[in-house]
């Protein structure tokens, strides 16, 4: 008994923990005239099934390469790892049916390619956050 | 394997790998030019059976390299092109051909054209078979994704549309519909399959011996629909392929001649993942019917279907189970049409149960283990064992794999 009640301890030692003690804020261009968007068009979005803006402009989506905020964006948005999204994206490229989107390695840089890209999208730490982009409500 | 293209290849990852890179790993030449690529080394071993080559005596001939280079021109257009090299067994010889090369015209969301050389979805793995780091295996599940097919299924020089329809609060569908011709490779597995037959009838009839062997795919054509539902995790596809393949030769002194026409080849498949689970199961019936000097072979209606589990039991490690069937006439389950024309009856049907371990070093970089107990020889095993086949074998796979 005493043996199985260690093994069940160690198996739970072994599963994936997920910290979700920071949040992420969706950003777009100041130019952009949205203000919200369906949960569901973001992930869209981020998984290159809507590649357009309503007014018919392309979407050039820009991801975090790593950390925390990634993490839960990946989970929280796209019910994926970032290691799931990753070998997403690498089947789309070496598949010839897509290319992956940037990926930028802070928030600082994600903030200045979205503010200086009236067409692009991404997300940043929600302390992080500041004028130079523009906040999208989630739906 | 071309030894000086080996060394060539690990020379100039190496060198890749070495390079300072953005944090997707790819070489951005400039803003919209880019340049990835990914290489697989593995050896195969095998017990009882060789299984795509000589694998009973170990073989490293196992391997895959890419280049792929994509320009983005605009919000509609794409080029992009990659370059494959692969070596399994006799198949493919380290020659490095255009595995796919595209002009990509995405209209709107719900309608994109691609011209070119263009991958054919069929199941929800196809399109990504040659990825070696994409598969919880060293091989998709052979009831669905026969290597020995591989030539005649993989791309189609031609074209195809694609796009994703979306339903609101329903969910969407991307669909994909292709047509184009093949370019036929002789040392592919169906072309080997079909010269043995075709050697084994004109031996049967006193014809002599079949030489200038030659392939000429004459179309290809099908789709596929994706559906996935509002519900995360779930995706439900359903495929369909079809072509004809015409093939001349010499038999004694005369010209001959055959057909394959692969009929009907229908694929449902069902994929549900979690971060940490991913659960994939597909079903597929496949009528094959040849020509040989004027004579019909009955090739009946084949059936196969697989569950595959994977399960990230912590984040590096990631953990498979394989249960695999394929049915060489769905009508003969115990092979009885087999042994009717002096043959095992194990020649029917080929179930393969295989347990595997990943470990993903990192994004770029992977190695995987896997043992497979297989019961039947169906799926062209005779082509690799011409002094006979055993009904049970196995074989154990280790491979590894990088890409940037």
């Amino acid at each position: 008994m005493k043996l199985a009640k260690s093994f069940i301890v160690f198996f739970l030692l072994l599963l994936p923990v997920r910290m979700e003690a920071a949040d992420f804020v969706l950003v777009v261009n100041k130019k952009n005239p949205l203000e919200s968007m369906d949960r569901s068009d973001v992930k869209k979005i981020f998984l290159g099934k809507k590649t357009f803006w309503p007014d018919g402009q392309g979407i050039d989506v820009v991801l975090l390469a790593e950390g925390e905020v990634h993490q839960i964006f990946a989970y929280d948005i796209l019910n994926k790892s970032p290691r799931q999204l990753t070998l997403y994206w690498k089947q789309e490229l070496f598949s010839g049916t897509g290319v992956p989107p940037k990926q930028l390695p802070d928030n600082k840089s994600v903030k200045a390619a979205v503010a200086s890209n009236p067409q692009a999208i991404g997300y940043v730490d929600i302390l992080q956050f500041d004028e130079s982009v523009k906040k999208i409500k989630l739906d | 394997m071309n030894r000086s293209l080996a060394a060539f290849c690990i020379f100039l990852f190496g060198l890749i790998s070495l390079q300072p890179v953005s944090p997707c790993h790819a070489y951005n030449v400039r803003e919209n030019l880019s340049i990835n690529g990914f290489l697989s080394f593995g050896y195969i071993k095998s017990r009882h059976n060789n299984f795509l080559g000589n694998s009973l005596d170990g073989s490293f001939q196992l391997n895959e390299f890419a280049l792929t280079t994509n320009y983005i021109a605009n919000d509609t257009l794409r080029f992009g092109f990659q370059l494959l090299s692969r070596d399994v067994g006799p198949e493919g010889n380290n020659d490095i051909l255009i595995d796919w090369a595209v002009v990509d015209y995405r209209w709107q969301d719900w309608l994109g054209l691609r011209l070119g050389k263009v991958k054919l979805p069929i199941g929800l793995y196809n399109q990504g078979r040659d990825i070696d780091f994409l598969r919880p295996m060293a091989f998709l599940p052979q009831s669905i994704y026969d290597e020995n097919k591989r030539t005649l299924v993989v791309a189609a020089l031609g074209g195809s549309i694609y796009g994703n329809l979306s339903f609101g609060g329903s969910g969407d569908l991307d669909y994909q519909a292709y047509y184009g011709r093949v370019d036929f490779r002789e040392d592919s597995g169906q072309a080997r399959g079909m010269e043995q037959l075709l050697g084994r009838t004109a031996l049967q009839r006193g014809l002599g011996e079949v030489s200038d062997f030659e392939a000429d795919n004459r179309y290809v054509y099908g789709g596929s629909l994706v559906y996935a539902p509002p519900f995360d995790g779930l995706r439900l596809g359903v495929s369909y392929f079809t072509g004809q393949t015409d093939f001349d030769f010499h038999v004694g002194a005369k010209e001959g001649s055959a057909r394959g026409t692969n009929k009907d080849f229908v694929v449902l498949s069902m994929e549900y993942f979690l971060p940490e689970w991913k659960i994939s199961a597909e079903y597929s019936e496949f009528t094959g019917d040849r020509e040989i000097l004027g004579t019909d072979i009955h090739d009946g209606r084949s059936q196969g279907a697989y569950v595959q589990l994977c399960c990230h039991i912590f984040e590096p490690v990631v953990l498979s189970a394989l249960y695999d069937v394929f049915y060489a006439d769905k009508d003969d389950h115990d092979g009885s049409n087999f042994v009717a024309d002096g043959q095992p009856d194990f020649l029917g049907w080929r179930k393969d149960f295989g347990v595997g371990v990943r470990w993903n070093i990192s994004d770029q970089w992977i190695v995987k283990a896997e043992h497979h107990w297989l019961n039947g020889a169906a799926l062209q095993l005779p082509i690799f064992n011409p002094q006979g086949v055993d009904e049970d074998w196995s074989y154990f796979v280790l491979k590894t794999s990088f890409n940037f």
